[in-house]
């Protein structure tokens, strides 16, 4: 049995494979179909302060590779995650990172102050990323000084590990992520999803409700791995969750060998959904053949050849 | 529940202008599938495309075995026709909250490749009435004979049975008997007559609904559609409503 355990700063996860925001709800619904308590975590679906309709459907198109969303941020609200999630989650025997996004500094504030304090809560993933919203999401994720900003806030209000889900839509991932984590935050997770679109040559319209969308799924791969890579050479020392375009258990492990200490499946389930369990499988299996002791000592083992 | 089963293909024939039967070895979806459920089902080798399940409606589920019904529309249509006997295929179900229960006569209205989930009510429920339209005879699906009852037939052009559209056979039925419950599936323009003439008569009336679908189990709300009462997940809130719960005029497909 080989040791898959990963340390994100204080959490301990029992392996490095987390289900993403926004594919698993608050992990009900797959509950039905396998064991998740065999996960290393679970980032829950984003939770706003006042619950979310959602876009204007169509909200899902199939792309080469992968497919756009425009979900839109549809939640319930804290109240009805209070009443219904609070309760599952307590039950829930891997780490539960609850996703949060507000319009405002302020609603952002106020979601981690109602959120953090829960019990089942063991952290918070903060979405400054979401491309499928007018205010708040992306907009908060793509410029330094405002993220800056909200995580000094938040900081102040919990001790708790407060990740930082980043956007590929930037100029500089680098200089995002370096706002984040002087102003306090202890991880990054890289990365949300691409803005895309896609069009109906017979109508002449976006096969989107909402015109434009998040880019997921194998294509998104390359830009995903160039990400991880860039900020762990430049922040060696903060804990990175990979994301994007993992289906197979070798996309995890060059997340991780590109510097990601942990992963997170997202649109990759539903291609296979039983694939957060086949990589876990597949890592130990790597591990004894490649001669890792533990699965934490592929962080970051990328080998760069001499220019010879 | 529901399962993910890579299945064995146990048949594979043509029963109509590009339209296929596929039985697959698939013993506790089938265990548990009731009328109108579905499966997500995947493709024979794992690759990038195309990327997401295809959601197809069972047609009968029995001795172990789940049967589709399946008009080639597009590339993973297209993919899955090429199956063999003996090739295997990754599929998750039973989904969807299926057709409740018929409390006196059933008049099924089939529209198209609509077909499937209502011929598996067919087989399951005793007191039915198969409606069944398409656009012409080579699209007729030749109907297996445990189906446990005669369809009648409309096509566009008049090539079998009645000419014109099957909601005409359903504002005949419905005129000789309204006292029964309607399930229909088909096209949206199929379903919106459909539900129109219901009202008209005011006999029940539930429609199964398609969407695009990435999970197919209510957990990523990508497949909602607005309804009166708010967005509803057609995987898992669905894909059967209650024909009066959709705003018919701003729904579209």
């Amino acid at each position: 049995m080989i040791d898959l355990s990963v340390n994100i700063g204080s959490l301990r996860l029992k392996n490095p494979v987390l289900m993403a925001s926004g594919c698993f709800g608050w992990g009900s619904e797959y509950s039905k179909v396998f064991d998740i308590d065999a996960l290393g975590g679970i980032v829950t679906k984003t939770i706003t302060l006042k619950p979310r309709e959602g876009n204007k459907p169509p909200r899902i198109w199939e792309t080469p590779g992968g497919m756009l969303n425009s979900i839109g941020l549809a939640n319930p609200g804290v109240e009805t995650f209070i009443n219904e999630a609070i309760p599952f989650l307590e039950k829930v025997r891997c780490a539960r990172v609850v996703s949060i996004a507000g319009e405002t500094v302020s609603e952002f504030e106020r979601l981690l102050s109602i959120i953090a304090p829960l019990e089942p809560v063991d952290a918070i993933e903060i979405n400054i990323s979401c491309p499928n919203v007018e205010k708040g999401g992306m907009s908060f994720g793509t410029d330094p000084a405002v993220v800056s900003r909200l995580f000094a806030s938040l900081r102040v209000i919990t001790k708790k590990p407060l990740w930082a889900k980043l956007t590929p839509n930037v100029t500089d991932i680098v200089e995002i992520a370096k706002s984040a984590v002087e102003a306090g935050a202890d991880a990054l997770v890289a990365i949300n999803t691409l803005i895309g679109m896609d069009i109906d040559i017979m109508n002449f319209t976006p096969r989107l409700g909402n015109i434009t969308g998040g880019l997921s799924g194998p294509a998104i791969k390359p830009v995903a791995l160039a990400k991880v890579y860039a900020l762990h050479k430049a922040l060696p020392n903060v804990p990175i969750i990979g994301s994007g375009g993992i289906v197979s258990p070798g996309d995890a492990i060059s997340h991780m060998l590109a510097g990601a200490t942990a992963i997170q499946v997202g649109s990759g389930i539903f291609a296979n959904p039983l694939l957060p369990l086949e990589i876990i499988e597949n890592l130990e299996l790597y591990c004894l053949n490649m001669d890792f002791p533990r699965a934490a000592y592929i962080t970051g083992y990328l080998i760069i050849p001499g220019n010879k | 529940m529901p399962f993910e089963r890579i299945s064995n293909v146990t048949a594979k024939d043509f029963i109509a202008e590009g339209t296929f039967r596929l039985v697959l070895e698939a013993p506790d979806i089938g265990e548990k599938a009731v009328p109108g459920q579905f499966v997500m089902m995947g493709f024979p080798t794992p690759s990038a495309d195309p990327f997401l399940r295809r959601p197809f409606s069972i047609a009968n589920a029995e001795w172990g075995r789940l049967e589709f019904l399946i008009r080639v529309v597009g590339w993973g249509t297209a993919i899955i026709a090429g199956l063999s006997s003996n090739d295997k295929i990754p599929i998750f179900g039973p989904l969807g909250n299926g057709f409740p229960e018929p409390k006196q006569k059933a008049v099924l209205v089939a529209g198209g490749i609509g077909l499937p989930p209502l011929l598996f009510a067919a087989r399951r429920w005793r007191d039915v009435k198969l409606l069944y339209g398409e656009k012409s005879i080579d699209a007729i699906c030749k109907l297996p004979e445990d189906t446990g009852c005669v369809p009648e037939i409309a096509t566009d052009d008049g090539s079998s049975g009645e000419k014109g559209f099957v909601t005409e056979l359903l504002k005949k039925e419905l005129k000789g008997n309204f006292k029964c419950d309607v399930y229909a599936c088909g096209p949206f323009p199929m379903l919106r007559e459909t539900a129109k003439i219901c009202s008209e008569f005011n006999t029940m009336c539930f429609v199964s609904l398609e969407s695009r679908m990435a999970c197919g189990l209510g957990a990523c709300q990508g497949c909602a559609i607005r309804t009166k009462k708010g967005f509803k997940k057609v995987c898992s809130d669905g894909p059967v409503f209650d024909a009066t719960e959709i705003d018919w005029e701003v729904f579209r497909d």
